[in-house]
């Protein structure tokens, strides 16, 4: 009896609960409905999937109890799902497991979220949420894993979320959390293995208290805005392996109980103010593999015996900092070591020569620093060993004081080495034709030595090489070899600073990647190969300083990359071709110091990037136009010595030149600040002619010429004779006596008498060859006649325009100034 | 439609795997550019010297730092790339210029290029890039070149273009955008030919 009712109600219970639990799982479909209601999916998966036709239980990423038709998992990582979370995901009441990993999902995290109290995993890395954590995960107590990774979530990180005394992974990396840290972060974590919060904008101390999170294996608080020093309580984590803390404004040392973290794998504080001694502790630490501080301040000298220490030491990486003393020959048994960076350090002595050991080497790096060779060895000695590194890809040892030769046994470095950066650092004698066998090599800097010699031939072996730099070596002689053409991936090519002489190899055009070229200050001779301008990706191109000469052909208007140009120095005659005003990325046109000549391009104006602009000491003549006055970057502007002449342009970047790069221009007036004589005249020199030009002769004559135009195309065609197409040669000037002009007008008879004005009066003339001309006559009493007589013969004898009346001649003397001037019969335009 | 998704969550991934490898140091610069590099095919080895384990990617080739060690110049016209444009790039915060052009990238141009605020020359000229031009573009206020032309862009020029009042040149033909052409603001001053 007693048991039936037992039974009985044991089946009431049962129906009871199944009852309640179909009613709740109506509410999980519902749930689930409205959550696909806010999402899209690639192909509409869930669309189709999720559809009311069969049981929820079946749909795609969901998973079921056994006992309950209730949502245990949510499982939707990897979908390329984007929209937002529902906030009735909130009522999926008995849910363990929420993957929404690397999806497209944003908005906010619901708050509804910390209802869910049977949720042990939450993993919504890698989507675009925003907003802030929702402070009601507190009540997730039974939560195990918390991974909100890569997303753009904000504001504080809810400190209760540390009491979750199940919390194994905290991992929030890659967001934008800032705030601090609770100090008591670990006191109820006794279960933490992981906390990753690296990327992320958190402030204040390292919590000292972390040292209790005794099952912390990993620790990240990298690349965050932590301050103050790292807690020696962190020595407690003996079961820590991975501690991550670079770039934060980290200071005081590295705590000894780092030594006592028997299971750390990597260290790495590099960009932190970290200063002392690396603790020598550290290199007993059997486990380690990466030890990184890159860029601290530490100091001291690496310990000299390490026998035992670091067996697993794959990665070193000390570079930038005050390290001392010598590099230890000991560092040879680290036979793991496929990474050492003691670069930018005060190392001394001499490099070990028994690095060779080091047989898994990839990247060997002792640049910037004292380090010299063995005195009594010429070679590089340790050069010679490092032959055994058959991995070896990189190598630096630049900016030290080695002082000897390359050995020829550089050919027998591994064909493996793509980079050998050893500038600066005093070779000496020659470049060993050997270099040729590293044909793997894509930089080869060896600049800035003591190299003598000529350049090798077998350079042209390295196909794969893209910067090559043998500059700054002041003795490399020879010329420069064809076989360089074959170079066809270069991008860099420096020989700048050294005695190559001859010609230039045509076939550098061959270089088609070309991009910087440095030979300046050598003493190459002949033209710039045309060639050279057919490559059109050349950024920066520097023949400064050398003995080319010819012309500057047209095609330079053809690189419209060039940014940076320099042929100064050089002994170029022509005048600038009008196309460099094409190059609108040009940023420096430096060609001082040669024999152009000629004016400065009109089109300079269209130097929309020019900054620098040196034409000093050629013999350019004419104005400077008043185009640049619209290159609002423009700085430096230098055209001393030539003969350039009229008014120094006032608008835009000319307001600001306040400089002496005027000078030795004998016919340039303008303000006082150029240092040049003022423009003479009522107003402003040049304005007065224009005033000239425009209201007297000018437009006479327009319509004038175009008389003379079809008289003579009459007579031409009469005539039937061809003549050539009048060059434009320098201007010639006829010379007129002023005898000549008296007989040609009629002792200024009234009767030639053309019209009159303020400055003079202008007179038609006929001279003794038939000539007939317009002759103005300037008035002598005019104050400061011979300025404007001189500006204007100046003017009009350079002014070339199909508007303007061309000046045949002048006549000047104490008592008559004249122009002589092309005759218009019909006139002044006004009339 | 569902395929460019696919091929977004997929460009989404790779992105987020390079992040979760921690780096020996701090270096967003380099990070965003390897993001780049990963993202491009390369057949002539123009990137090789993008090495991610350097200290910055001041001495990679085609790239320049300024005193800082911030990226200022990318240098990659004409060098037989392709693949597609990354948002990453939209991180480089002293980058001047971004030369791109003459390639065969494709894909669209990323919206977060509009945080380059100290962008001067934005070149993505031949290539195959095609959606449209990114409104964003007009938050670049120190831009003077804006060349797109020679790709498959559509849509309008972006009013928002005419509030860049340092442009000087801007060039998009040879696409198929549609649209009236801004002449207000920066367009004003433009030459409407070539």
């Amino acid at each position: 009896m007693g048991k039936n009712a037992i039974f009985m109600f044991l089946a009431v219970l049962y129906l009871f609960i199944n009852i309640v639990a179909s009613l709740n799982s109506s509410t999980d479909e519902y749930a689930l409905l409205v959550f696909k209601s806010q999402i899209t999916s690639p192909n509409k998966i869930l669309a189709k999937n999720w559809s009311q036709g069969i049981s929820f239980c079946n749909w795609i990423g969901i998973t079921c109890g056994t006992r309950h038709i209730r949502v245990r998992g949510l499982n939707l990582a990897n979908m390329g799902i984007a929209g937002t979370i529902a906030k009735e995901i909130g009522e999926l009441s008995f849910l363990k497991s929420l993957n929404l990993s690397n999806n497209n999902f944003h908005g906010l995290i619901p708050n509804e979220i910390g209802n869910l109290s049977q949720l042990q995993e939450i993993d919504m890395q890698n989507n675009e949420l925003t907003g802030s954590i929702p402070p009601s995960f507190e009540f997730l107590g039974n939560l195990q894993k918390l991974n909100l990774a890569d997303n753009k979530l904000n504001g504080d990180i809810p400190n209760r979320i540390f009491n979750l005394s199940s919390l194994a992974e905290i991992i929030f990396t890659n967001n934008s959390l800032s705030g601090s840290l609770p100090m008591d972060i670990c006191y109820n974590l006794p279960k933490l293995e992981w906390l990753t919060i690296y990327l992320n904008q958190i402030s204040g101390n390292i919590p000292p208290s972390l040292g209790t999170c005794m099952n912390l294996k990993h620790l990240s608080l990298a690349h965050n805005n932590f301050v103050g020093s790292i807690p020696m309580e962190i020595g407690n984590l003996t079961k820590l392996q991975i501690l991550y803390l670079v770039e934060n404004n980290l200071r005081g040392t590295i705590p000894h109980s780092i030594g006592s973290l028997t299971n750390l794998k990597e260290f790495a504080i590099s960009d932190n103010r970290i200063e002392g001694q690396i603790p020598k502790s550290i290199f007993n630490l059997s486990m380690l593999q990466f030890f990184a501080s890159v860029n601290t301040s530490i100091s001291g000298n690496l310990p000299s015996s390490i026998v035992n220490g670091l067996p697993n030491l794959e990665r070193l990486l000390l570079g930038i900092n005050q390290l001392t003393g010598d590099i230890p020959a000991s560092i040879s048994n680290y036979s793991k070591l496929t990474k050492l960076d003691l670069g930018e350090n005060y190392f001394s002595g001499r490099v070990p020569t028994n690095l060779g050991n080091l047989h898994n080497l990839n990247f060997l790096s002792f640049g910037y620093n004292q380090l010299i060779n063995d005195p009594s060895m010429l070679e590089l000695d340790f050069l010679i060993s490092l032959k055994n590194c058959r991995k070896l890809q990189s190598l630096e040892m630049g900016k030290n004081y080695f002082d000897g030769i390359l050995p020829k046994s550089l050919g027998n470095l591994s064909a493996s080495v793509e980079y050998f950066k050893a500038y600066d650092c005093g070779i000496k004698g020659f470049i060993p034709n050997e270099i040729g066998n590293m044909s793997n090599l894509i930089e080869l800097d060896i600049g800035s030595n003591e190299l003598t010699g000529t350049i090798p031939d077998t350079l042209g072996q390295l196909r794969k090489l893209q910067s090559l730099s043998l500059g700054d070596n002041k003795h490399i002689g020879g010329s420069v070899p064809d076989n360089l053409c074959k170079l066809v991936t270069l991008y860099h090519l420096d020989l700048g600073n050294n005695q190559l002489s001859q010609q230039l190899p045509t076939c550098l055009g061959n270089l088609t990647f070309l991009g910087i070229i440095d030979l300046a200050y050598n003493s190459l001779t002949s033209t710039i190969p045309s060639t050279l301008w057919t490559n059109q990706d050349i950024q920066i191109s520097n023949l400064a300083y050398n003995l080319l000469n010819g012309s500057l052909a047209p095609e330079i208007g053809n690189i419209k990359s060039m940014r940076e140009l320099y042929l100064s120095g050089n002994q170029f005659s022509s005048d600038i071709p009008s196309t460099v005003g094409q190059l609108q990325n040009l940023e420096r046109l430096i060609i001082s110091n040669n024999r152009l000549y000629g004016r400065i391009p009109e089109s300079f104006g269209n130097l929309i990037s020019l900054q620098s602009l040196d034409l000093s000491e050629n013999n350019l003549y004419g104005a400077i136009p008043t185009s640049l006055e619209k290159l609002e970057y423009l700085d430096y502007f230098n055209v001393s010595f030539n003969e350039l002449r009229s008014e120094i342009p006032n608008g835009g970047p000319f307001k600001n030149l306040t400089s002496d790069f005027f000078l030795g221009n004998r016919e340039l007036c303008g303000a006082s600040k150029y240092k040049v004589k003022p423009c003479k005249g009522n107003t402003t020199r040049l304005s007065s002619n224009t005033r000239v030009l425009k209201y007297i002769l000018p437009s006479i004559v327009v319509v004038l010429s175009l008389a003379i135009g079809v008289v003579y195309l009459i007579r031409h065609h009469r005539k039937n004779t061809h003549l050539p197409a009048q060059p434009t040669s320098p201007i010639t000037v006829k010379r007129i006596s002023y005898y000549e002009v008296l007989n040609a007008t009629n002792n200024f008879g009234e009767e030639n008498l053309i019209g009159k004005g303020n400055i003079g009066s202008v007179y038609k003339g006929i001279f003794s060859d038939g000539m007939i001309a317009a002759i103005k006559v300037f008035n002598l009493d005019l104050e400061g006649l011979n300025q404007s007589f001189d500006i204007e013969c100046q003017i009009l004898c350079n002014v070339r325009h199909r508007n303007l009346v061309k000046v045949l001649s002048s006549c000047s003397n104490l008592d008559l100034k004249v122009l002589v001037l092309e005759y218009m019969p019909n006139g002044d335009l006004l009339k | 439609m569902a395929g460019r998704d696919l091929l977004l969550f997929v460009a989404v991934t790779v992105i987020s795997s390079s992040l979760m490898a921690p780096m020996a140091r701090g270096n967003s610069d380099g990070d965003a550019l390897y993001v780049l590099r990963r993202s491009l095919s390369d057949p002539d080895n123009v990137l090789q010297s993008w090495d991610q384990n350097l200290v910055n990617p001041c001495t990679w080739f085609h790239v320049t730092c300024n005193q800082d060690s911030q990226v200022t110049r990318v240098d990659l016209g004409n060098s037989n790339l392709s693949g597609h444009l990354v948002p990453e790039l939209g991180k480089l915060e002293h980058l001047q210029y971004l030369e791109l052009y003459k390639n065969n990238i494709q894909g669209k141009i990323p919206a977060e290029l509009g945080n380059l605020k100290n962008l001067k020359s934005l070149d993505l000229y031949n290539n195959n890039i095609s959606g449209t031009i990114p409104p964003s573009l007009g938050n670049l206020k120190s831009l003077v070149f804006l060349r797109l032309n020679d790709n498959r862009l559509t849509g309008p020029i972006p009013r928002t273009l005419t509030g860049i009042s340092s442009l000087k040149v801007f060039d998009v033909s040879n696409n198929n955008l549609c649209g009236p052409i801004p002449i207000t603001g920066s367009f004003e001053h433009i030459p409407l030919d070539k």
